[in-house]
């Protein structure tokens, strides 16, 4: 009989002080949802966690390497670490980093559980074959919690509202003034004035310089930074925040001395804006009035938020409002509304007060289908695969 | 056994046989000759399409989508009408090095025109990494005067995944019920 999955995971912490226990312990508690116990003693742990760092760090790590090295390993440290067989985390410690690491660890631990010889069985014989699919099916579903992550912080996880109830309606609105993102929109306009030259925006953790007529933005950071997606979350403060212009030359100047790195303006304020939105719309978009698209959004250079190619598709043939877009592609309504927020801050989406919708959403699903939608389903499927 | 076509055409140096290669399952058949005369734009480029580039995708045992790149010089327009005869869609790719982009779009749609009206079009602009400009905002006005609003994005010929979301994107406007999974 083969094992069965543990709802938690013991985990034995090394080399780590009491305020970094501790710090686990909550971690495991509150974000962790008590999937993670710690545990002193090794005997009974299913994983382990070791701080490299540590004046007894490497010697811990030798030791257990000599001992016990069949557990999975989270290593803490403030270096890189590419270890074989371990899952590294970066100190000073991410909450969300660590959630990550550990929900990796526990499935490595459970893939171990699988794999520990319980009794000698034909089936057994069976189950060692089978490892190189399993470790794929392993790999797979660690790149899918990955995957997975990366998608609740751009659409949220918020279930379709009924929009017949005010309160309801209520929650699929945030307001970009109150965010960084307003920000960025109006530097954006400011800086649409000058031909050359451009904003200096300061007060945020990192200075960034913005050229809206060369869609540059200028900073030490990517655009996937961690910290400033924290930023895009927080309310704004507009007391720390300045916006500079710089000329041409001091634009140079600065930039060199500061050794900032460009990246695509669109692509920036894209991903400010999914990061804001979460799922939800800029308060007081008409949920029921159709959606102007201008154009396809440049998808090659942006994040592909999930059904963003199909939306674009329904919109660019019939304008429909947002409602009925999830109604007619039958899909979630926060993926409607986190390309929409995306499309409408690069000012390619818009909603069209006076038009009505052209088509409704019993017209829509009465329309024929392409005669080769089957041929296409199964082209579109390879492609993705 | 089902057959399908879908169709590459473009300038010369666009990149057709290079995306092809990086879609197709089986080596793409290259029917290409060394360049006498090249254009200035083009040192990059060793050599032309004379024929056609051919490629395949096997969607299963029983079923193939055939990729076929169109020769990019004019003098071999003849051909195009043959190649395009029961296509699905079409895939344009432009070089933005060339001395004038937008005209070379211009010159296909036209070409192309009454197969694109029975199927759709996707374009792929590439090398913006060398020349920024046109940019893609003036690609999609250039269209509105030919009352298309196909996808156009910025493609690296030699990125499987950039080729892969351009021919999503084509199959999407063919079709906008299509499911992701």
């Amino acid at each position: 009989m083969k094992n069965q999955p543990q709802k938690f995971i013991n985990i034995a912490a090394f080399g780590m002080d009491q305020r970094t226990l501790k710090i686990l312990e909550m971690v495991f508690n509150g974000p962790g949802k008590g999937d993670y116990v710690l545990v002193k003693d090794i005997q009974s742990a299913q994983a382990g966690i070791f701080d490299l760092d540590s004046l007894d760090g490497q010697n811990f790590w030798k030791e257990y390497q000599r001992l016990y090295s069949q557990l999975p390993i989270i290593i803490l440290s403030l270096d890189d670490k590419d270890i074989a067989g371990t899952v590294y985390v970066k100190k000073p410690i991410e909450v969300d980093k660590l959630i990550k690491s550990l929900k990796k660890l526990k499935l490595l631990s459970e893939e171990a559980l699988f794999s520990k010889p319980v009794e000698t069985s034909p089936t057994q014989v069976t189950d060692k074959l089978s490892q190189g699919p399993r470790d794929a099916k392993l790999a797979m579903e660690i790149a899918a919690i990955e995957e997975e992550e990366i998608l609740h912080q751009y659409c949220g996880y918020a279930q379709d509202i009924n929009p017949d109830k005010f309160e309801e309606i209520e929650k699929v609105y945030y307001e970009p003034s109150h965010y960084l993102q307003s920000f960025f929109e109006k530097a954006a306009v400011v800086s649409q004035q000058f031909e050359n030259g451009g904003i200096l925006i300061e007060g945020l953790y990192i200075p960034i310089v913005l050229l809206y007529q060369q869609n540059k933005i200028f900073c030490t950071c990517q655009s996937s930074d961690n910290k400033l997606r924290t930023m895009t979350l927080l309310p704004l403060s507009h007391g720390h925040l300045r916006m500079t212009t710089l000329s041409e030359t001091e634009l140079e100047k600065y930039i060199s001395k500061h050794q900032l790195l460009s990246q695509p303006l669109d692509n920036f304020l894209w991903q400010i804006a999914l990061w804001t939105a979460r799922g939800r719309v800029p308060k007081g978009t008409d949920l029921h009035k159709p959606i102007l698209l201008l154009y396809w959004p440049n998808f090659t250079r942006l994040i592909v938020t999930p059904y963003a190619l199909k939306i674009s598709a329904l919109w660019m043939e019939n304008p429909c409002s947002l409602l009925e877009t999830s109604q007619i592609l039958a899909i979630p309504q926060r993926y409607v509304f986190t390309f929409f927020s995306a499309a409408s801050t690069l000012k390619l989406a818009f909603v069209d007060r006076r038009l009505k919708s052209r088509i409704s959403s019993r017209q829509a699903s009465d329309q024929k289908p392409n005669a080769k939608r089957s041929l296409f389903q199964r082209f579109l499927a390879r492609l993705r695969a | 056994m089902k057959s399908y076509k879908l169709i590459f055409t473009g300038p010369p140096g666009a990149g057709k046989t290079t995306a092809i290669s990086v879609l197709s399952d089986t080596p793409v058949i290259v029917t290409e000759a060394k360049a006498t005369k090249r254009d200035p734009s083009h040192q990059h480029k060793q050599t032309i399409t004379v024929g056609l580039d051919y490629g395949i995708i096997k969607l299963s045992s029983q079923e193939k989508i055939h990729l076929y790149g169109t020769p990019g010089q004019e003098r071999f327009d003849f051909m195009w009408d043959i190649l395009t005869e029961g296509g699905i869609g079409l895939i344009l790719l432009i070089d933005n090095v060339r001395t004038d982009p937008l005209e070379d779009m211009r010159f296909f749609l036209k070409s192309f025109a009454d197969f694109i009206k029975k199927t759709k079009v996707a374009i792929g602009v590439t090398r913006m990494d060398i020349s920024s400009t046109p940019k893609i905002v003036d690609y999609h006005q250039a269209l509105s005067l030919f009352n298309l609003n196909p996808p156009v994005f910025d493609v690296d010929a030699r990125s499987k995944k950039d080729v892969s979301l351009l021919m999503q994107a084509l199959l999407y406007s063919l079709d906008p019920g299509l499911n992701e999974n």
